[in-house]
Order: structure tokens, then sequence, then C-alpha cells
């Protein structure tokens, strides 16, 4: 009992002073330079959360990634010199990777990958801004499967798809970029609540399309906000995926609730902007019929438009090719769809569209960035190495009898009065008994050494009858 | 009753005479039942076996001794369970299922008594030994002998059995996701012609004129009278408890930087790029997407093109479209694909490695997934890539098989 309560006080004291991670703790963050002629990644795996690893400008022909948290990675820029990630000599798929939660990439210049130049997937919390981004085969920056997000102040060009490519994701503002000379400028997929705002998407094929696609993981998207953007002259056909289906500059293809307000549309060929449903997707698409295929609620709000749809491209009418376009226009039903007047945009398809309330106003939505970073559920220091203790120990050990490893009665009276002990040997074991009886432990050490000494107490302390 | 030696008088007349088959195949099962019913004898109530109280591995006993799934994934943000990632939750699961329900779903995942002829159980395709599957291109069902590879004569089935790995978050089930549900999935098989070929009728039977099962269903359900339903949850209780969250890849992504070695890490590399696509599908933690997609894989050899999905919702864009399957153990289940139509996992990577749709040239009638495309890998990439696979193997919770089932009848082993 007194053991116990020992054991208690200690996971109190650690709850109140030291909360307990996954993944080593640093006291202090650090700051890693890294010059030419070393490696990124070497610094990035020296890294700890809270750590910045400062890149020098200089050429590095790596893929760097981050699988771990709150690191960021900044290229020190020098006289306007950057730190450049190629990919080009050594045929690299990726510039940077980050799966890590709170990463902050900042200041290079990528270019010349297979893949993706900037990619997240997975990771929430990020920001990724001040890069160059240049012929890259797919996406410049394309941040995935995340919440809370910023893509702000980037420079992206010559990708053979999209510039910023946004997948399903939440919570993300794209700000103050310039993408010229790609396929596609910002896109907008299987997404909630991407706020797209102060862009200059100019020369794509198409400026900010905002889509859903079907057969994948999400069956919705909406709340797509595309606001004060300069939308202009994209009618680039030098990607041959993009070539049959250039001169557009905002596209929505079945996403609801998407307010395109206060931008300047100018130039691009076939529309300054096509509302659609899923069905322009055409044959090349399996039908998904979780999706609802037709846009519903699009508001178009005081933007200004000059010169679009002048020759439309690839833009069909009830299965008939149409040879001009317009500033507007709408080839789906769905509902609920307003026009605020007063634009003098050349519409064509809207004559049932209502006239629009007012948009919010940037006070009303200045950002869909969380407040706060999404954070895990919180739990006390105790609940989380019991957790642990059934994650990971409970695969091998039981209390009293032998499965993969010894049954933990062995292990208590092994260790019986030497937490600190076993806390260590968890980390590094080494073998105690002939790998034909037991197989070898793997190492714990990702386990910090908090939670491994909150292991060693439980196992030594609680584990027991009442226990798996 | 095969027809592996046609000298076999049973053989014969099936061939010649349908109503004479149908006669013999009666009489031979009948011969059969008794003699397996001389050879096993049902155990009795207070025989050897008894449920377990403890929750398997990687759950722990909660309230209402209902077993709960724990993982580290549980540590990390919840944004959307449903798009996957890294350092990511995991989507919701069915667990809370109590320690003797799982345990009496083990007995009954072993336990011939399952099927018609008594000599088929779920273990027979989905085998420990085989990584919950049978190391076959298509699976045998019924009139089968053995289990595994080794499984021959029988009906063969048109798909491969899937491995049972993480059920638990899985949402749809069979390769043309035609069940919403375990259960579904399960009484399917339990049904079928092909496979076991008994009714919820008989199985109730079966089960309930067993002594030991209804002493084992009075402690997993408080019940003296064991119904179907019963049953199909005894089974999906073991079924979920079968997890693989802890393999080399789960430490590294958990932060053990040399759980992975440089290769390995490059095909993790590979396998997130865009150019290769395999986690827009495959996606982590679960590295399935749970989606159904036409990829392009050819009619195994000999055999028809299967139609897959498009067979269940009659939708023709589905053609030859299959659930994602999970990659966690993948290294200890070859073949792949529905119909073994790849060796190994080169072959696997080799396949998604060519121009989209080439193993299907010449048919204009499939709709491809968007995500398919050229990849260009090197053979150095694809060996990195295959590499990576085989860091996904964890079978820490890979069941025990019961020395001895209630019924008495042989456990594959």
């Amino acid at each position: 009992m007194r053991m116990k309560n020992r054991f208690v006080q200690l996971i109190r004291s650690c709850y109140i002073i030291v909360p307990l991670i996954l993944g080593p703790l640093s006291a202090r963050a650090a700051e890693i330079v890294v010059n030419p002629g070393e490696r990124i990644q070497a610094a990035v795996n020296r890294a700890v959360g809270g750590d910045t690893v400062r890149v020098m400008p200089g050429l590095y022909e790596e893929t760097v990634y981050i699988d771990k948290d709150d690191v960021d990675l900044i290229g020190v820029i020098v006289d306007g010199a950057r730190p450049i990630l190629d990919g080009g000599k050594k045929d690299l798929h990726d510039g940077i990777i980050a799966s890590g939660h709170g990463v902050i990439i900042s200041g290079f210049h990528v270019r010349n990958y297979r893949s993706n130049g900037i990619t997240t997937q997975g990771a929430n919390n990020y920001r990724i801004h001040n890069n160059i981004v240049e012929n890259i085969f797919l996406y410049g920056i394309f941040p995935q499967f995340g919440k809370n997000g910023l893509v702000a102040q980037n420079i992206i060009s010559n990708t053979s798809d999209a510039g910023i490519y946004v997948g399903i994701s939440e919570n993300v503002d794209i700000i103050a970029n310039e993408v010229f000379d790609n396929a596609l400028g910002i896109e907008a997929e299987n997404s909630h609540r991407i706020l797209i705002e102060g862009n200059y998407a100019h020369d794509n094929a198409v400026g900010i399309p905002v889509v859903i696609f079907p057969g994948l993981q999400t069956k919705t998207a909406a709340d797509v906000v595309v606001r004060n953007n300069m939308v202009i002259n994209n009618n680039s056909t030098r990607f041959e995926r993009s070539k049959d289906h250039t001169g557009r500059g905002i596209t929505v293809t079945a996403v609801d609730r998407v307010t395109i307000v206060g931008n300047i549309i100018k130039g691009n060929q076939t529309c300054g902007i096509c509302i659609a449903s899923l069905s322009v997707l055409g044959g090349a698409f399996p039908v998904d019929a979780a999706i609802e295929p037709e846009p519903d609620e699009t508001r178009i709000i005081s933007n200004m438009f000059i010169n679009n749809g002048y020759a439309a491209l690839g833009l069909e009418v009830a299965g008939a090719n149409i040879e001009n376009g317009a500033d507007i226009v709408n080839l789906a039903r769905g509902r609920g769809h307003c026009y605020a007047g007063s634009q003098g945009a050349k519409q064509l398809g809207l004559s049932h569209w209502i006239e629009c309330e007012p948009a919010p106003s940037r006070d009303d939505l200045g950002s869909y960035q969380l407040a706060e970073p999404l954070e895990s559920q919180a739990l006390s220091a105790a609940q989380k190495v019991q957790l642990t203790y059934h994650a990971v120990c409970s695969g091998c050990h039981a209390y009293d009898n032998t499965m993969i490893g010894p049954p933990m009665t062995v292990i208590q009276a092994l260790y019986m009065d030497n937490p600190e002990g076993l806390a260590k040997w968890i980390a590094a074991p080494t073998k105690k008994r002939p790998i034909e009886e037991f197989p070898a432990m793997p190492p714990q050490d990702y386990l910090s050494e908090q939670l491994r000494l909150g292991l060693a107490h439980y196992i030594l302390e609680e584990v027991g009858a009442d226990q798996n | 009753m095969v027809c592996t030696n046609h000298r076999r008088a049973g053989c014969t007349v099936q061939i010649r005479n349908k109503r004479h088959q149908t006669i013999s195949v009666l009489l031979i099962k009948a011969a059969l039942l008794y003699l397996v019913a001389l050879a096993s004898t049902p155990l009795s109530a207070d025989a050897e076996v008894n449920l377990s109280d403890r929750c398997p591995p990687y759950f722990s006993l909660s309230q209402g001794n209902l077993c709960r799934l724990k993982t580290l994934y549980d540590l990390y943000p919840a944004a959307n369970p449903q798009w996957g990632g890294y350092r990511v939750a995991l989507p919701s699961r069915r667990d809370g299922f109590t320690p003797q329900q799982i345990d009496l779903g083990r007995y009954l995942f072993f336990d011939s008594i399952l099927s018609a002829d008594r000599d088929l159980s779920c273990a027979h395709c989905h085998h420990p030994e085989f990584s919950l599957s049978d190391g076959r291109d298509r699976s045998i069902g019924r009139h089968g002998h053995g289990f595994g590879p080794a499984r021959s004569g029988g009906n063969e089935l048109p798909r491969a059995a899937p491995a049972l790995w993480n059920m638990i978050f899985q949402q749809q089930f069979f390769w043309d996701g035609r069940a919403a549900s375990l259960e579904q999935q399960i009484e399917t098989v339990l049904t079928t012609r092909e496979e076991m070929a008994t009714s919820p009728g008989q199985l109730v039977a079966s089960i309930n004129a067993i002594p030991a099962y209804r002493s084992l269903f009075l402690a997993a359900f408080a019940t003296e009278q064991i119904e179907f339903e019963q049953i199909l949850t005894a089974i999906v209780a073991f079924e979920t408890s079968l997890v693989s969250l802890n393999s080399a890849y789960d430490r590294y992504i958990h932060g053990a930087r040399d759980a992975l070695s440089e290769q390995e890490i490059n095909g993790l590399n590979i396998f997130r790029s865009f150019a290769s696509r395999c986690s827009q599908c495959h996606t982590p933690p679960l590295f399935t997407s749970g989606q159904i997609v036409t990829t392009g894989v050819p009619a195994a050899a000999g055999l028809p093109f299967d139609v897959g999905a498009e067979a269940v919702t009659r939708e023709p864009s589905l053609r030859g479209a299959f659930k994602v399957p999970s990659l966690r153990n993948i290294a200890r289940s070859a073949p792949f694909m529905h119909a073994g139509q790849a060796r190994t996992l080169l072959d696997a990577v080799d396949f998604y490695n060519q121009a989209p749709g080439h193993a299907v040239a010449g048919r204009s009638d499939l709709t491809l997934h968007w995500h398919m495309v050229d990849p260009h890998l090197r053979t150095d990439e694809m060996v990195d890539l295959v590499a990576f696979l085989h860091t996904l193997t964890d079978e820490t919770a890979m069941p025990v098989i019961p020395d001895r089932v209630p019924s008495g009848l042989p456990v594959p082993r």
C-alpha cells in the first residue's frame, strides 16, 4: 500500500511538473544549424520537439522527412540567397515530407522533384510559408489529411499538376501565394473550411479549382471561401493533363457552400467562374454513390470580371461544345446558389440564382485556422502509463502466464526494488534467456524516460491479479 | 466428397447419373458423418475447456467486464478519423466484448462443427500458420481436405481468403464489400453452399447438442438456449481481437528512429510519394482507405474476369473493383491480389509500376481509379518499397490454436 501511494505521488508530481509525452522531451529548445555539404536530414534526426533546424544557403540534394512533432525547418535567407533543395540529379521523389504535427517549413527554394515539392501527410497545425517551389512533376505544396494549417507567401511555378493542392483537409488558410505556369494553380479537394485569400493565380490552365473527387475517404466537401484573389489569364496549354480544359479562372465542382468574393477575375478564356456537378468529370472517374453530385449554395459576390469566356475550350452545354463561355458559367443544378448584383458579369446558366445576402466580412471570417492547435486527448500521466502498458507490453507479456515473453510475475521478482533498472532495460533490452525460449524484445526507447519509469513502477507495483 | 480418384465407386456414379449421384453422395456423407462421430467425441459440460477471464493482448478489461483496445495511436490528435495519416488517431473501433465471448469465439473459429459436413472451420482458410489467411491463390471451401496451401480437392472459390488483421476497424467486408458487418460476412460464409453450407437452424441444433458448448455459452452469454446471433457475436468478438499495430513501422512512427533501416525508410518515402501513390489507397495507420477500387488486376489464369463490386452495386464503373486490402502483415500472406495474381510482393509492386491497365489491355470497360498512375520506379526503388512492406509485420496478437474444441472434431494444425 505504501508503495502504491508513493507511485501515486510520483505520477501526480510528474503530471504537474512534466507532461509525459511520447518521445524524448527536450529540456530546452535547441537550434541546429546545417551548412552546405551537410545533410539536412541528419539535423532533423537529431532534433526533438521544440527544436529549430536552420539551413544555411547552398545546394542540398536530398529528401527531407520530418516524422516527429514540433520541429521547425527554416531556410536562412542571406542577401537574397536561400538554401536550395534540388532533387534533379538524384532523381528524388519529394523535397520535404512532414508527418509530424506543428511543423514550420519556411525559407526554402525547392526544385526538380519527381513527386512533390513540400508535402505533409496526416500533419496538423502546420505552417508552410515563404518558399519558392518550381519544376515539380506533381504538386508544388501539398498538405493532405491534416487539420489546421497555413500555406502563405509561397511562389510556386512549373508544376505539371497543382501548384498548391490541399487534399482531404480541414481548417486551412491559403494566403498571399503566387502560383503560375502550373496545370492548376490552387486546388482544394475533398476538404472543408478552406480560406483561399489574396493569392495571385495566373497563367495556369485552371486558376483555383475547388473540387470533390470520388473514390476517396471523404464523401463531402464544403465551406470554401475564395476571397480577394487575382485570377488572371489562366489559359496555359503546356501540360498534357489540362490542355483540353484550360481557360478557367475559378471552378467549383460539386462542393457545397463555396463563397467567391472580392476577386479580380480577368482574361480566362473559357470562364471566369465555372460551376459544375460531379458529372463534369465524365467517364474517367467511377460513380461514387456516397457523394451528392450537385454543388449547393455557391455565392458569387462583389468580384471584378474582365474579359472572361472569350474562346471556350472543352465547355459542353447539353452535350454540345459551345464556342463562347462567359464570366460565370453554371453547368450544375444544385440549390440555393446566389449572385449579388452589380458585378457586371456576363452570365450563362444563372437565371434561377437568387440574390445574395451580404458576404461575411473579414471581421466575420478572418481565418479558418483554429484558435488553438489541435491537441491530443487529455490523459493524466497515470492514464498514459496504463494505456501504454496495454498498448505495448501486453502484446507479449501476461501477468502470470507465458506468452511471447515471460510473465510479469517473473519480471516483478527480478526487479522488485529496482524500477529504475527496469525502466533502463525497457529502453535497451539485452537477452536474458536463450533466443529459443523467448524472442528478443524490441527496444522501447521511443517512450520517454518518464513514461518508461512510470511503466516500470506500474509493472512492479500495480500489475497483479486484477490486471490482464 | 471430392473425386480425386475416379476409380472410386462414388465418383463413377457421380459422373454418370445425377440422381444416383445425389443418393450416393448422401450415403457416403452419412457414412463419413458416422465415422467422424465415432472418431470425435463431443466434450461433456465439465470437460477441460474453460473460457479465459482475461482480455487478449492489447485489450484492457474495463467496467462491465468488457475488453477495450488500447493503442499508442490513442495518444495522437484526432483530426478526422476517416483520413488516416501517420501520428494520428485511429477510426472508431468495434470493441467491448467480454473476455469470455472472445475466447468462446476462438473455440468456434477453430471448430469444424460450424460446417454442414463437420470438416471445415474458419481456421482452415484463416490459419495462424499463414497469418490468418491460407497461402492459396484462391481458397477451397466445401469438400476439401487439409488447411492452408496444402488444402486440396473440393470447391475452389473464386477469390483468396483475406487475412483477418484489424477487422475491428473495418466497415465493409469481402473483397467486393458486399457485407456491411462482420456478422453478415460470417453468416454468408456459414450458409453459402460452396463453403460451410450450413443453416442457422442446423448450426444452432448442432451446437446446442454439445454439452460443453452449452456450458460455455452459459458462461459467455448467460443463456441456457444457444441462439444463432450469439454464435455470430462470439465469432465477431474473437475476430475483432486480432489486431496488428506494433510492427517495426509503428515503433518508427512513434519515434524509434532506429526501428527502420535507411533502406526501409527510403521505401516508406517512396510509399508515400505521390509518384507511386501507394499511401493514397493503402493509407496508414491501417494501410487501407477502406474504399472499393478498380486497379485493373487481370483475371486469374484459366478463370473468367471477376467483375467484383459491379455484381453487388450494379454500377458499371465499379466493374473489376475490389476493397483495398490492408498491408498490415502483408509479407506473411502471399500470394497477393484477390485471386493470387501476384506471387511475390515484388510482383505486386511491379504490377503497380507499369502503365495503368497494362494487364487488362484491350478492355475499355474498366474505370481505373484515378490514383492508378505510371510511377516509373526504378528497380532499386521497388526493392526498397518491398523492404518497407516487410516492416509492417506484427503477429504478436496471433491467437493460440486450441488443443481441443468442444465438438471433439479435429483442429486444423
